[in-house]
């Protein structure tokens, strides 16, 4: 097999099947690898696991109405707030819990890659998503993505069945066939971003909040003033218990 | 009957590279092989409710790839859509073979900490429906969804997801700091060297993770305390110091809310900020069997630092059932010997457990699960906040001896209690934070029974011959863990229509901040929410002044509005969880442990508001484990019934 051989190879809907993958599952892969290296604290594994329970509980809860559900939001909310390390961990995760319900298959391996780079577009793209401050979110602009998403993150699940198609024909009949759910994901992403995202910002600033709190190892001044000037009444309390101390008397009794 | 564990890596490859390569005849056999594979593991039945969902999907893009694609060789196209459901089908078969625990455990091997993650989101998933049931129940009983159309109802239900969303996430927290505490994110500890592990695992022998042996703890053992607790407000809610030593049962005391548990949470070394605040200072501790000196604002660790037994047992079990509990315990003292794990459930009453669902145990029940597998003999540290609320006294005696033994190993126990009475006799020093609290006495009030409110529901769980209850009564319930006591104040309800307060107050709180919470405990409340100030709805205005007379006499007048439900103390929620019971009048009020978070002042508060209700007219229903309760209810002219093997009598003394 010579270096043409492969490079042809590698232009079939076969060959762009496995390269894409394993390009892919590099990249997220050192997602993955890198956010499991940070995780020193419990809450953050434990909110990785909520978030990704909860993503996939809904997911799983609007089932029944196709290519409806609030996972995109959820995982452009926890881009924003989280970055797209946690974005991507949590991607991965709700991929995995939420298919064991509803079904494996090559498509779990590309729904994971497809929300982790929902989460990675919100967490670059934040100053456009936000206010200045950070404490409340902009509706346009993230109902814009999220609408955008609901055709890309289908597309990018569809590679999934490239291998599968083997011809780029049938491949974008099979696309083309699919732009109808797709537009019900992409409306879907929008109403669900008017109803939740002003909730969920509010939970995930709460969260931050939380972290917020810290550990100074010097106390207070106000407590070393106050701990000094009662040491100091107690000290002069114990010297005025004889209150004829120090004293010299002048009648010879001493 | 699935793959063999270690060839299911191998076997999902095969499965989806494989029909790629083959075409009809091969593809067939393999296809015919995989049927009957499935057939004979999960039965017909399931694989034919599988094949309902995927072949109509499969012919479904069969049909799309035909009409669109231009081509006219259905043969490729049928080739085609057999591949995808053989594929299909292989990946099923893992998908059915391989338990999450063995997801679980795969993930750990090459990604340790989200496996933590992992096992921790397959721990939520089922109590995040149940947390949604839980509420959905709440808004019935407040008599919400009843009177509403559907659109409104929907409305409602809507309403209450940031609420849901928001205990959750605190729940998330908590399991997020027993996972700390009990240092799951250190890597392990193996006795052995790789090469050793590998020839081990091939021959089949145990691999254990390197432990600790329980000794006696020398002198060193001590923990000094030099810090403050400060709110975001700037607020202290603790200052401390103090040098405590090994060998010694310390008792912290204080009114709710002091910041005990704050201190706790430092010392465990686990976030100190569970709601917003910040530590200043240092706290040191000595004498660790791993750590040595440590530093605790050097943190934070990934090593267990101490053994940390916190409050609400059904929100810090990690593991989904009692077995797995005791695997992922004692991480100091290293796993836990089959033998030793049977005995350990024996001497808690745990034996017949063994293979239950931790949710499916009764608070007492998970309150000594928490117990036998974590109390860790080779720590020097034990922190048991209010360890002993949900037990009864046969429990209590086994948590007293373990207690008392670890003292004698030269261990620290810092005990946090409000119902002290049973831990003075034992505690070598007593410690008050803030002002000390002077003894309280509840006030007992004596009632004419009036006439008959209603009789518990006899059925297939309890069965009795009690008298009915009367308007004025109150009733005492008492029986040993897992008896039927929160049963029996379900059902009742149930059947009665009655509302009820359970154990955990997260359980009837729906709002993410106190004013959402106020506004949801009325439905005219929340209509006059939804409507507006502009708008004024009969009845409101009276039931808002009825909610602000009874926040100030339960002492939450001075809560800010927008303040998170999560970040009051467990005392507070009780109360405000509370509340809604109380503006319904209802003529029969089960109230499940109510004394749980609450110091006695509080306690003694909120007695006196039952009494007020008693003398209303009012019946009311209490389970409690607490002698002091007991003493109390019987001095009240109350009544005693005991649950015992489903049969409910009347404790005549």
């Amino acid at each position: 097999m010579t270096f043409s051989d492969i490079q042809a190879w590698a232009g079939t809907p076969g060959g762009i099947a496995v390269w894409l993958t394993a390009l892919f599952g590099l990249i997220f892969g050192s997602l993955l690898l890198s956010i499991d290296r940070r995780i020193h604290l419990g809450r953050d594994a434990a909110l990785i696991a909520l978030l990704a329970a909860v993503a996939s509980a809904s997911r799983v809860l609007f089932a029944a109405i196709p290519n409806v559900q609030p996972v995109t939001l959820l995982l452009l909310m926890i881009g924003l707030h989280l970055g797209a390390r946690r974005a991507a961990a949590v991607a991965m995760l709700t991929a995995l819990i939420s298919n064991m319900a509803l079904g494996h298959g090559p498509w779990t391996f590309y729904q994971a890659i497809a929300w982790a780079a929902v989460g990675t577009s919100a967490a670059l793209l934040r100053p456009l998503l936000v206010n200045w401050d950070g404490t409340k979110v902009r509706i346009g602009p993230l109902a814009l993505l999220a609408f955008c998403w609901g055709f890309l993150f289908d597309w990018t699940v569809s590679l999934s069945a490239l291998a599968l198609y083997q011809s780029f024909e049938a491949f974008l009949a099979f696309i083309i066939a699919g732009l109808v759910f797709d537009a019900m994901h992409a409306v879907g992403n929008v109403l669900f971003t008017i109803w939740l995202a002003p909730s969920l910002h509010h939970l995930l600033w709460l969260h931050r909040r939380h972290e917020a709190g810290r550990w100074n190892p010097n106390l207070p001044d106000e407590t070393l003033k106050r701990e000094a000037f009662i040491a100091e009444t107690e000290a002069a309390a114990k010297q005025l218990e004889d209150p004829l101390a120090g004293i010299t008397r002048l009648d010879g009794e001493n | 009957m699935g793959p063999p564990r270690h060839f299911r890596l191998p076997f999902l490859i095969l499965v989806v590279v494989l029909p790629l390569m083959l075409e009809w005849r091969h593809l067939s056999a393999w296809g015919g092989f995989l049927f009957l594979w499935s057939a004979v593991m999960v039965g017909p039945s399931s694989l034919l409710r599988w094949l309902r969902v995927w072949l109509p999907l499969s012919i479904l893009y069969g049909l799309i790839l035909l009409l669109f694609s231009g081509t006219d060789n259905w043969h490729q196209i049928l080739l085609l859509m057999a591949r995808l459901l053989i594929a299909l089908l292989g990946m099923q078969i893992l998908t059915w073979s391989v338990p999450p625990s063995d997801v679980v455990r795969a993930f750990e091997w090459a990604l340790p900490r989200l496996g933590v993650s992992l096992a921790i989101a397959l721990r939520l998933v089922p109590r995040l429906e149940r947390s949604a049931k839980w509420r959905l129940e709440t808004l019935e009983e407040r008599g919400f969804i009843d009177n509403e159309s559907g659109m409104k109802a929907l409305r409602t239900r809507a309403s209450i997801w940031p609420g849901w969303l928001a205990d959750s996430l605190d729940h998330a927290h908590d399991l997020g700091d027993a996972v700390q505490s009990r240092g799951i994110l250190a890597p392990r500890r193996w006795r052995h060297g790789i090469k050793r592990r590998i020839v081990q695992l091939a021959l089949g022998e145990d691999v254990r993770e390197d432990g600790v042996k329980p000794h006696h703890f020398s002198d060193s053992v001590q923990l000094g305390l030099d810090l403050e607790i400060n709110l975001p407000d700037g607020r202290c809610i603790g200052r401390h110091k103090e040098l405590l030593r090994g060998g010694n049962i310390v008792l912290l005391r204080g009114h709710s809310g002091c910041g005990k548990s704050s201190l706790l949470r430092v010392i465990a070394g686990v976030s100190p900020w569970q709601h917003p605040v910040t530590v200043n200072g240092r706290v040191h501790i000595s004498g660790h069997p791993t750590l040595g000196e440590i530093n605790l604002a050097e943190g934070p660790f990934t090593e267990a630092i101490s053994c940390w037994i916190p409050q609400d047992p059904d929100r810090h079990g990690l593991a989904e059932s009692v077995q797995r509990e005791f695997k992922i315990a004692r991480r100091l003292s290293g796993p836990w010997k089959q033998q030793e794990m049977l005995e350990c459930l024996r001497g808690w009453n745990l034996l017949g457990k063994l293979q239950s669902q931790p949710e499916h145990l009764s608070e007492g029940e998970q309150q000594r699960l928490l117990l036998a597998a974590h109390l860790d003999s080779a720590q020097p540290i034990w922190l048991l906040d209010e360890a002993d609320v949900h037990l009864d006294e046969a429990g209590f005696i086994q948590l007293g001896k373990a207690v008392v033994k670890h003292r004698a190993r030269g261990g620290l126990i810092i005990v946090v209690a409000h119902r002290q009475a049973r831990w003075k006799r034992i505690a070598d020093q007593v410690i008050d934070i803030g002002e000390p609290m002077p003894a309280q006495d509840y006030p007992s009030v004596w009632i004419e029974q009036g006439e008959e409110v209603g009789i518990p529901p006899e059925g297939d769980l309890f069965s009795h011959e009690l008298k009915p209850v009367c308007a004025g009564d109150l009733i005492l319930v008492q029986g040993e863990n897992g008896s039927g006591k929160t049963t029996l104040l379900r059902e009742w309800s149930q059947i009665s229509g009655l509302p009820w307060l359970p154990t955990s107050p997260d359980r009837r709180l729906l709002g993410m901040t106190i004013e959402e919470e106020l506004n949801l405990q009325h439905p005219t409340l929340f209509a006059q929410f939804l409507a507006g100030e502009d708008v004024n709805i009969p009845d409101a205005e009276t039931i808002q002044l009825q909610q602000s007379a009874l926040r100030l006499d339960l002492g939450l007048s001075h809560l800010s509005m927008v303040t998170p439900v999560h970040d009051l103390s467990t005392g507070e929620r009780r109360r405000l969880s509370l509340l809604p019971l109380l503006m319904r009048q209802p003529s029969i009020m089960l109230l499940d442990e109510i004394d749980h978070g609450l110091d006695d002042l509080t306690l003694a508060d909120l007695i006196e508001q039952l009494n007020t209700r008693r003398k209303a007219g009012c019946a009311i229903v209490i389970t409690s484990h607490s002698p002091d309760l007991v003493a109390w209810a019987k001095v009240s002219g109350g009544r005693v019934w005991n649950i015992a093997q489903g049969r409910l009598t009347e404790v005549t003394s």
